[in-house]
């Protein structure tokens, strides 16, 4: 069992970086040098351990390593490295989990320079108050300019660059460098052993054997085993069962004390018990007031999720059950669709985290799935002043009840250079934005803040954004209140039946537009059929818009003799596999890319 | 009392044999084929002697490996296609066919095919393959129109195919065949028609009708996607293929598979035989073997570069390049997909004996299907409506 450590041989710290800028190799690097872990356990990547993450390259959930480092002074520190998930999805989780740490490491490509990806990050380091250093890396690469990205960083960033550690984590070189300046240059926590108990949740999850994990970060006071606590944001109080550290492996401590970041768990079943950004304190001597920047995390995207086979929905509820212990911001409702059958309403945090939790059903749980398009709440005041919230366009009131009808509003915060301005404006103006702010933060670099409804920001913002700026621009976002609009329900009209899935909610002023480009597109689509099938876009019953695809003429092979049968049967069963993953409506079959036409246009 | 008979022969085969060699490969054409030097109506640079050895070495090495020797009572049915078998001289097909008989014996009416192009036979060679044994010919004529045939890249005349047709009648064949293709780039209705209405008046009993299909890695293809090709609309090919069955049905020949039509009696066996699922042995490269009836559908394929087969051929070993064990879904799969493509279509009790459920639990959406006019039961068959064999692939 590991014992306290004295608060100022601690440094907890995360790593900034751009997405392939090296933060996974170099903390592969970190957890290696001080033999955190053997030869034998390197993975590559080992802090992300989730497959997607792999091959996404990002961090869904928080990873933390306590590593040991005798310094050149002589002394040894526990470093804590704790990883943030990497999207803007779970900008308020990575706002906890820097809010543990005392500092950070930027990382930076020396030859490709300052990235966009990489500011948002920094920027919620600096709000929480991080001792922040940068980290040149792969200096090894022949186009590697250390000084022109070192006047970038001073430039961009207005962060002083001179003592910029120079590494490769790739070859090696420098990880000694970035332990010494973790060690200098980032303060120890600060904190009392003698107040009453104040730790931070920072990430949990759902473990088969104990139960739920909590990831912790120490302020004040110490936590032991048997101590029972409580959290102050759900009220829940409990006995602690465990105390324990991430080496990266999890290992049994006798306690946490002032500064130390590690893991309880407690006996509880549910993730949703233990919000992140909650505050765990003594439940007999508790503390007066929670750390500062604790948020409910409500979902604010919802879509609806339905099997493919229909005789797959039990799978499904249950493979969502399993996804949603690990995961509270994740949330569903039964629902049932004239076309889709019966399949689920899920609430997300965002476009991100619906993919991914998409693609978990998918690979993990192997369901096939047909999803519609995301929709956000909308508040609609109905004759008679009642309020109801709609997070599906076909549940939408008779347009002639309904008195006000609100949408969400967002509050954007783009960072962008200069140059690339003219361009953002446009696309927040043609977004139906409106703007609050433009500050320049250097000569190079603009924040712009615009209010935008968050329905604009669903569908293709993030890479109108991307291709506007060459992949230049960051964007946050905070939610605001709603607002009213002047909105309508367009629905999409297969061979004259209209399907609820289809339906969107849209300005009215761009309903014609709309209507227009989704039925192009889903007559892109939509594969031909044996019958010519019509698809029109229609505000109540008035048709905006029709495209036909024309019928299938013929589909025969001439030949089929014996050396073709092998060939043939396989190119079937593709066709059948295929085939099985639409879904009908009426005669017509609708391949799933067409519950997302709408998100492909606009 | 069980009654303990000795393993009776009763089952049948059919022997496909691969020859690989052409004078010239069609720019259409994605069978396993190889140009050889030709000069005259013998391919100067094939190899037919080694090749024939190989293919006679080879079927020896299966004969035994199946024990074939103890299952098999007689081959029914023997057809040698290509490439351009008539490029081989009579006396190597002879051999050919003398060598199968002597591991297997040929039945009395056993059928026995050879696949002919126009330009490469005169009287002498089609009296020859007569000798030989071939009582069935099956001629490659394609087109009877003039651009066509040089569009398809043929290397015969329209009158050389129709002097083809007359030479074998004089040479005594009783049973021939001819292929005839539609949807040919520029081909026009009526000059479709046309081609139609000469080819019966040359009263073959067989016709086979070939819509004009772009396989991937042909010359076609490559001029299809720059655009220096155009086929056919779907709507002209469907008219097309429509036209052909009417003008065959008007004279007499009955539609009984998707693109094969017979006048009565004169129906290809070897061919039947693929599409019922019965056993056949492909011998030469890039043939496929089928054996199913001894229970779990056992298919392998050789090796398809004719140089490496004779290779292995020739050294006993076996050409054999993989091979795959039908799963019991999979062989439903291919009885739907053949037999569908007769007239008569599937036969339900056979079906479920079988597979254990009919025949429609195989496939997707049949009530949708049925209701939309393309596949019908009647009297113990599923089968194909007339609108369904335009979109068989939907179906199967």
């Amino acid at each position: 069992m590991g014992k306290m450590t004295e608060k100022d041989n601690i440094r907890n710290f995360s790593i900034i970086a751009h997405i392939d800028h090296g933060k996974s190799t170099l903390s592969d690097r970190l957890l290696e040098l001080t033999g955190a872990l053997t030869a034998r356990e390197k993975v590559p990547q080992f802090m992300d351990k989730m497959a997607i993450e792999r091959e996404r390259g990002i961090t869904i959930k928080a990873q933390t390593a306590r590593l040991n480092y005798t310094a050149d002074d002589g002394k040894t520190y526990v470093l804590n490295l704790i990883d943030t998930p990497g999207h803007v999805d779970f900008s308020y989780e990575v706002s906890r989990s820097l809010s543990a740490c005392e500092g950070a490491i930027l990382v930076v490509d020396a030859s490709q320079g300052v990235e966009a990806q990489t500011l948002a990050h920094l920027y919620t380091a600096t709000d929480v108050g991080l001792e922040i250093f940068p980290v040149l890396n792969k200096i090894d690469l022949p186009a590697a300019d250390p000084e022109r990205v070192k006047a970038e960083i001073e430039d961009v960033l207005g962060m002083d660059a001179k003592g910029a550690v120079l590494a490769s984590a790739k070859e090696g070189i420098g990880i000694r460098d970035i332990l010494e300046a973790i060690v200098k240059r980032i303060p120890p926590p600060r904190g009392d052993r003698s107040k009453p108990l104040k730790a931070l949740v920072f990430d949990s999850w759902y473990d088969t054997y104990l139960g739920v994990v909590i990831q912790i970060r120490v302020f004040d006071g110490a936590i032991k085993k048997g101590m029972r606590i409580k959290f102050l944001a759900t009220g829940k109080t409990c006995e602690v069962e465990t105390v324990g550290v991430f080496s990266p492996h999890p290992r049994k401590a006798e306690e946490l004390g002032v500064g130390e970041v590690g893991f309880i768990t407690a006996g509880i079943k549910e993730v949703r018990d233990t919000d992140v950004g909650d505050t765990v304190t003594g439940a007999d001597n508790p503390a007066l007031a929670p750390l500062p920047g604790y948020k409910k995390v409500k979902p604010m995207v919802f879509s609806g999720l339905y099997p493919v086979d229909s005789s797959q929905y039990g799978p499904l509820k249950d493979a969502m059950d399993k996804l949603r212990l690990n995961d509270s911001s994740f949330s569903y409702e039964p629902e049932t669709s004239l076309a889709l059958g019966f399949g689920f309403r899920c609430g997300f945090l965002g476009l991100f985290h619906m993919e991914i939790i998409q693609e978990r059903l998918e690979r993990e749980y192997g369901i096939n799935l047909i999803t519609t398009a995301p929709t956000v709440v909308y508040r609609i005041t109905v004759q008679g002043g009642t309020v109801v919230h709609v997070e599906n366009p076909s549940k939408l009131p008779p347009a002639g009840t309904i008195e006000k009808f609100e949408e969400p509003y967002i509050l954007a915060s783009i960072h962008v250079p200069t140059e690339y301005l003219g361009a953002v404006l446009g696309l927040c103006e043609g977004k139906r934005g409106s703007q609050k702010e433009i500050k320049y933060l250097t000569t190079a670099r603009v924040l712009v803040a615009y209010e935008l409804p968050l329905n604009e920001i669903m569908l293709d913002f993030y890479d109108k954004l991307k291709t506007a700026t060459r992949g230049y621009a960051s964007m946050d976002y905070e939610y605001l209140d709603y607002k009213e609009g002047d909105l309508v329900k367009l629905d999409i009209l297969i061979n004259g039946q209209a399907v609820d899935a289809l339906s969107v909610i849209v300005p009215r002023d761009r309903a014609y537009y709309r209507g227009k480009e989704i039925a192009e597109k889903m007559k892109e689509i939509i594969p031909r059929q044996m019958f010519e099938i019509s698809i029109q876009a229609a505000v109540g019953s008035r048709i905006i818009s029709r495209e036909t695809v024309k019928a299938l003429r013929k589909n025969v092979t001439a030949k089929c003799y014996g050396g073709d049968i092998t060939r043939k049967r396989k190119l079937l069963e593709k066709q059948k596999e295929g085939k099985k993953r639409m879904k009908q409506v009426g005669r017509v079959e609708l391949p799933q890319e067409a519950f997302l036409a709408v998100l492909k246009v606009g | 009392m069980l009654k303990t008979s000795g393993r009776q022969k009763k089952d049948t085969l059919g022997i496909y044999v691969h020859i690989p060699f052409c004078k010239r490969k069609c720019p259409y054409c994605d069978f396993n084929s190889v140009a050889a030097v030709g000069d005259g109506w013998i391919a100067v640079g094939t190899p037919e002697k080694e090749y024939a050895e190989s293919v006679l070495m080879e079927f020896s090495s299966i004969a035994e490996r199946e024990g074939l020797g103890e299952r098999i009572r007689a081959v029914e049915t023997l057809y040698f296609g290509g490439g351009t078998p008539s490029i081989f001289s009579p006396d190597t097909i002879a051999r050919i066919i003398g060598g199968i008989r002597r591991v297997i014996p040929l039945s009395d009416n056993a059928e026995i095919t050879l696949e002919v192009n126009p330009e490469t036979v005169d009287g002498k060679k089609l009296r020859g393959f007569r000798d030989a044994g071939i009582n069935r010919l099956s001629i490659g004529i394609q087109s009877l129109n003039p651009t066509e045939l040089k569009t398809l890249g043929r290397l015969h005349s329209a009158e050389k195919a129709v002097e083809a047709v007359a030479l074998s009648r004089d040479a005594g064949f009783k049973n021939i065949g001819v292929d005839i293709m539609f949807a040919v780039p520029g081909q026009t209705f009526r000059g479709w028609e046309k081609t139609l209405i000469e080819i019966t008046g040359l009263a073959p009993e067989h016709v086979s009708i070939y819509g004009l299909t772009v396989e991937k890695g042909t010359p076609y293809h490559g001029l299809l996607k720059k655009g220096e090709l155009v086929l056919p609309s779907e709507g002209l090919y469907a008219d097309m293929y429509r036209c052909g069955a009417r003008v065959m049905k008007e004279n007499g020949y009955a539609r009984y598979e998707i693109s094969n039509f017979a006048l009565d009696g004169f129906e290809c066996r070897h061919n039947m035989r693929y599409w019922l699922g019965k056993d056949y042995i492909g011998l030469g490269a890039g043939a496929h073997s089928y054996l199913g009836l001894s229970g779990q559908g056992l298919r392998w394929w050789n090796e398809p570069s004719p140089g490496r087969y004779m290779e292995m051929a020739g050294k006993g070993l076996s050409p054999s390049a993989g091979s795959e064990t039908l799963k019991v879904e999979e062989e439903a799969t291919e009885r739907i997909m053949l037999g569908l493509r007769l007239k008569e279509g599937i036969r339900e009790n056979e079906f479920i004996e079988r597979f254990g459920s009919p025949p429609a639990e195989f496939i997707l959406r049949w009530k949708e299907l049925n209701e939309l006019g393309l596949i019908r039961a009647e009297d113990g068959f599923i089968a194909l409506t007339q609108k369904g064999i335009l979109f068989s692939n939907e179906v199967f």
